[in-house]
């Protein structure tokens, strides 16, 4: 047994090193060989022959070099790999003789491979990959939802964080973050610099299972910061880190300096991977534990937490819904109201975080899978012909003996080369495009940085390689095999018309083409119009020649109304000095900026439409001639009026769509408005004017209820003027209205705000028009995807029915001549051959529509004032694709029209 | 891939060897001391008195297979006038499958004899 082990394992050694050695060894039985005839020669010589004929005789005797070696090398072990090889020489071979058909057939699956795996790279990273950290899959958010108090998604605060964490058994560790609005500079240093920090609680990193990778975390029960105590620690990026700092060890236990505050240490720093809770945070805080926003009901902040091993998301929500109810009786103060009307909600932090893109994902990825189909179909169907043209070939090859192995040997070699190639074509592109990130910025989806062309994406887009190779073989040996199978070989048959089921096979790929393509276009249409829509809405401002950006006071030093408003005032008149600006003007928050926040206040007035509910409105602080810089139409009224005069109810500016809600008309001046929240030297207000509405954060979704409260920023005004809400804001952002085309304010702003403070940070450097681009980048990178996709679709599927309808016709020369030798005109022939693209478009019109019909329901949520089923894009796609199907199937129907009959005749 | 030799179809060997007994010889050959390729076909002829006149080349696939059994070995030597030469030399398994085979070979012999001297005697 041993031995026969022994000697098997022997066998396996001497495979593999013949393998490796083999040229060494055909070189050594060359050699060998050579002696043999030498010696032979001698001894022939020696027995009295010519040398020529002792050659001939030893060489009689041997029996052909050529053919011993050829045995030589089947006997010993590697055969299969070089008949591989030779298949592949072969195939390679009888590829480039056909290269009308080889090319197109190798464009399209490198199209095919390319697109499926670069849209499955981003959906694994995106949307199936775990996140980054140890046994991801129990992180969950903690939020809650009120929606009877207009709070459709409410967070977490200090006050319900830690009675969930004292009471609720579901979870292993919770924790509470988060994001501070404003941001935070840092202030260290020659050059101010604006960075995203995180508030996050001491257990916020051991919930995640992620450490610092230099220094440490403060540990829970190292003490409790409140007021007044000084600065909590940090942890901060690695980027920040690197960037700022070049990576200095030894700033782990020093302190660096925040918003010109105390100087807080730095306890580590994170790993370069880690972007939670978003790619650019650059500073986490420890969050002060301050009972006095023990205000259960401050709930803005954001719960993460880790379930307990075999916990479901369900069982947690349904603790915490349980424990809620005793959340008045831990915290008495609470507003009972609030906590009778909210839920708790408990969300895998996956989904959470991809909730938005999940659905433009699962779109590109459903349109990445039919652009595959679309490939297969149009490679088969080139398959095909090629396998009919190739029948006599075949015919031949088996009359001499190949077998039916031999055959499929042929073929997989054949279809397998060809989808390799195109594999390697399309994925290589596939893999610069990911690792390009497809150009985008990191902040426009998130878990971008995780996106990486790993071992998944490889072995996926070999998989696609070689099933599509499977495939056309498959195809072209099924028809072969039938073909050959009727016809009993068929060396004569040049005009046999191939079986009427293949025929049916032929315009049933064309015809997945068309329908599938016709889907594309449907999407491509709807989303096309969907942001035609969105550029549509007008913004209620003018973009253009108009600049804006944000600045921020370094906190201390800024304390005072007049150091802020003495800032900002002095940017402004110096800037107003500079060449080529018209206007400077400020305000607090401007429209289209997404993720900002808003005060939010709730109102009491008089007025119609006033019901028991109080309206909200969003509040800004604008400089009085913020609506002229920014042409924001003055409806009724004036922007404030004179604001040196006293006034016990000082004037506020309202938009137009809070003027409707208030009081259901724009016809307001003069009413009066109450914000109870305020305190009450703030509280009342008369509204002075209203204005057009602009947009809230999105384009998309416009909030229109807009409170707008005046803020000077001259110097040194009298203290008794009116300013709004008492004081000027640590951050504004300013618009500069050019007063011509392309001046360049930016610089001058730079220098000006250097000179003034070199410790202010300016960011968000834009034009209104980039602003206004930017509130639909994700809209049109959507729009842009269904496009390319449709695009890439059409062109296959057009190619496919080409390719099918030009093969019938010249399949079908003979009988054409024949019907034209028997009285048929040209124009009779060119409508029989487009009868047969009409039946290929009809199909695949008729199933694409039903396709698309089945998926209008998911396209629903992506669109903006369009309908998923709009009959005009639905018509008109149907009519681009099939004018576009009919050309296609056209050029051939000439063709065929302008045969010559003779010729035609003769092509038997 | 066949394990059988492959017996050359021209018309130089006078008779076909049974397929599987080229193996037999080559064993039975380099038993009686190693060899390179072209003695062992000049062996295996003066062996047979002749009568067997293998096509000298067939050697080489058979040594091949052979040697992947592990029956034999070979190695580069010198010969005689100072060329080198690839010898070959069986081995202990190789004399036990020589033993072997020799048994297969008369139990078929005898047996094939059997069968065909009852045809003549019928």
């Amino acid at each position: 047994m041993g031995a026969r082990l022994r000697r098997a394992l022997a066998d396996v050694v001497e495979r593999i090193r013949s393998l490796v050695d083999r040229d060494r060894e055909s070189r050594e039985l060359a050699e060998e060989m050579r002696f043999h005839l030498d010696q032979e020669i001698r001894r022939n010589v020696a027995d009295g022959m010519s040398e020529q004929e002792a050659r001939r005789a030893a060489h009689r005797a041997f029996g052909g070099v050529e053919r011993w070696t050829e045995a030589w090398r089947e006997s010993r072990g590697v055969a299969p790999l070089e008949r591989l090889a030779r298949d592949v020489r072969l195939s390679a071979r009888r590829l480039l003789r056909e290269l009308s058909l080889s090319i197109p057939a190798l464009l399209t699956l490198a199209v095919g491979t390319g697109t499926t795996t670069a849209v499955f790279a981003l959906v694994h990273a995106i949307l199936i990959q775990p996140l980054p950290y140890p046994d991801a899959g129990r992180l969950v958010e903690m939020a809650h939802t009120a929606p009877a108090m207009g709070a459709p998604v409410a967070g977490q605060s200090p006050g319900t964080h830690a009675y969930y964490r004292e009471h609720a058994e579901s979870f292993e560790e919770v924790a509470l973050y988060f994001e501070n609005a404003e941001g935070v500079s840092v202030t260290d240093g020659d050059a101010p610099e604006r960075i995203r920090a995180a508030m996050v609680s001491p257990s916020f990193f051991p919930t995640l299972g992620v450490s610092p990778v230099l220094g440490r975390w403060h540990a829970e029960g190292e003490g409790v910061w409140e007021p007044g105590d000084p600065p909590t620690p940090i942890v901060i990026s690695h980027d920040l880190w690197v960037r700022r700092y070049g990576a200095d060890p030894a700033l782990v236990g020093d302190a660096i300096e925040l918003n010109q505050g105390t100087p807080r240490t730095v306890l580590g720093v994170m790993p370069a991977d880690f972007d939670f809770p978003h790619p650019d945070t650059d500073v986490w805080y420890v969050m002060e534990d301050r009972p006095a926003l023990g205000a259960v009901s401050d709930l803005f902040q954001t719960g993460v937490a880790r379930l307990k091993p075999g916990v479901t998301t369900d069982e947690a929500r349904a603790e915490l819904a349980r424990l809620l109810p005793g959340l008045p009786d831990a915290y008495p103060d609470v507003n009972t109201e609030l906590v009778a009307n909210m839920a708790p909600t408990v969300t895998p932090l996956r989904d959470q975080m991809v909730a938005d893109v999940r659905r433009p994902l699962q779109l590109l990825a459903l349109s990445a899978f039919f652009v595959l189909v679309i490939t297969l179909a149009n490679v088969g169907g080139l398959f095909l012909v090629r396998a009919e043209r190739r029948r006599r070939e075949i015919a031949t090859a088996r009359a001499l003996g190949a077998g039916s192995r031999d055959l499929a040997r042929r073929f997989l070699s054949e279809g397998l080369l060809l989808s390799t190639l195109g594999g390697i074509v399309g994925v290589a592109v596939a893999a610069i495009a990911v690792d390009a990130r497809f150009g985008l910025d990191p902040t426009e989806l998130p878990r971008l940085q995780e996106l990486r062309f790993g071992p998944t994406t490889a072995v996926f887009s070999l998989a696609v390689s070689l099933m599509a190779g499977l495939f056309v073989a498959a195809l072209s040996l099924l028809r072969v095999r039938g073909s050959l199978a009727r016809g009993g070989g068929g060396v004569a048959g040049g005009r046999a018309i191939g079986g009427r089921g293949w025929g049916r096979a032929h315009r049933g790929l064309a015809g997945v083409q068309v329908a599938l393509s016709l889907v594309l276009m449907v999407i491509a249409t709807t989303m096309g119009r969907s942001l035609q829509r969105a550029l549509a809405v007008d913004p209620g401002f003018d973009p253009s020649d108009r600049v804006t950006f944000h600045l921020q006071t370094p906190g201390s030093g800024y304390d005072g109304y007049a150091d802020a408003a003495g800032l900002y005032g002095d940017v402004r008149r110096r800037l107003l000095a500079s060449p080529g600006v018209a206007e400077v003007e400020a305000t607090w928050r401007l429209p289209l900026t997404a993720g900002v926040d808003y005060m939010r206040e709730n109102l009491e007035g008089e007025g119609p439409a006033w019901t028991g509910q109080s309206p909200r409105a969003d509040v800004t602080l604008v400089t009085p001639g913020y609506f002229d810089a920014m042409a924001i139409p003055l409806l009724e009224g004036v922007a404030f009026g004179d604001l040196r005069v006293p006034a016990p109810e000082p004037p506020v500016v309202i938009s137009a769509g809070l003027a409707r809600a208030l009081y259901g008309s724009v016809d307001v001046v003069g009413r009066s408005l109450r914000t109870p929240g305020r305190p009450a030297r703030y509280a009342d207000y008369t509204i002075a004017g209203v204005v057009g509405d602009t947009p809230g954060d999105r384009l998309t979704e416009t909030f229109d209820r807009m409170l707008y409260v005046p803020v000077l920023l001259d110097a040194g005004v009298d203290p008794g003027v009116y300013t709004g809400y008492g004081y000027v804001p640590t951050d504004l952002t300013m618009v500069v209205h050019l007063g011509s085309t392309g001046a360049d304010v930016v610089s001058s702003a730079r220098e000006i705000v250097r000179s003034i403070d070199p410790k202010v940070p300016m960011t968000a450097v834009r034009t209104l028009e980039q602003m206004l681009a930017d509130a639909t980048a994700h809209m049109r990178l959507v729009a842009l995807l269904s496009v390319l996709a449709a695009a890439s679709a059409l062109g296959l599927g057009v190619t496919g029915v080409y390719g099918i309808v030009a093969y019938s016709v010249s399949r079908r020369t003979a009988e054409i001549g024949l019907r034209m030798a028997l009285g048929s005109t040209g124009p009779e022939v060119e409508r029989l051959v487009l009868g047969q693209t009409a039946r290929i478009a009809a199909l695949g019109i008729v199933g694409g529509l039903l396709a698309a019909r089945a998926l209008a329901s998911g396209l629903r949520a992506h669109l903006f004032e369009v309908s998923a089923t709009d009959p005009a894009l639905w018509i008109l796609s149907t009519v681009v694709l099939a004018g576009v199907v009919v050309v296609a199937g056209w050029l051939p129907a000439r063709r065929a029209g302008r045969l010559d009959v003779v010729e035609a005749l003769r092509t038997e | 891939m066949s394990d059988n030799p492959k017996t050359p179809s021209s018309g130089d060997a006078p008779r076909e060897l049974l397929p599987g007994t080229l193996d037999l010889l080559v064993l039975k050959a380099l038993s009686h001391g190693d060899m390179h390729g072209w003695g062992l076909a000049h062996r295996i002829e003066e062996m047979s008195e002749g009568a067997l006149a293998i096509s000298q080349g067939s050697l080489y696939p058979a040594l091949q297979r052979l040697k992947r059994k592990g029956w034999v070995k070979s190695e580069w030597r010198k010969t005689e006038n100072n060329r080198r030469a690839r010898y070959y030399q069986v081995t202990p398994d190789g004399i036990r499958q020589l033993g072997l085979e020799r048994e297969n070979w008369r139990w078929s012999f005898k047996a094939v004899n059997r069968v065909l001297a009852w045809e003549e005697g019928g």
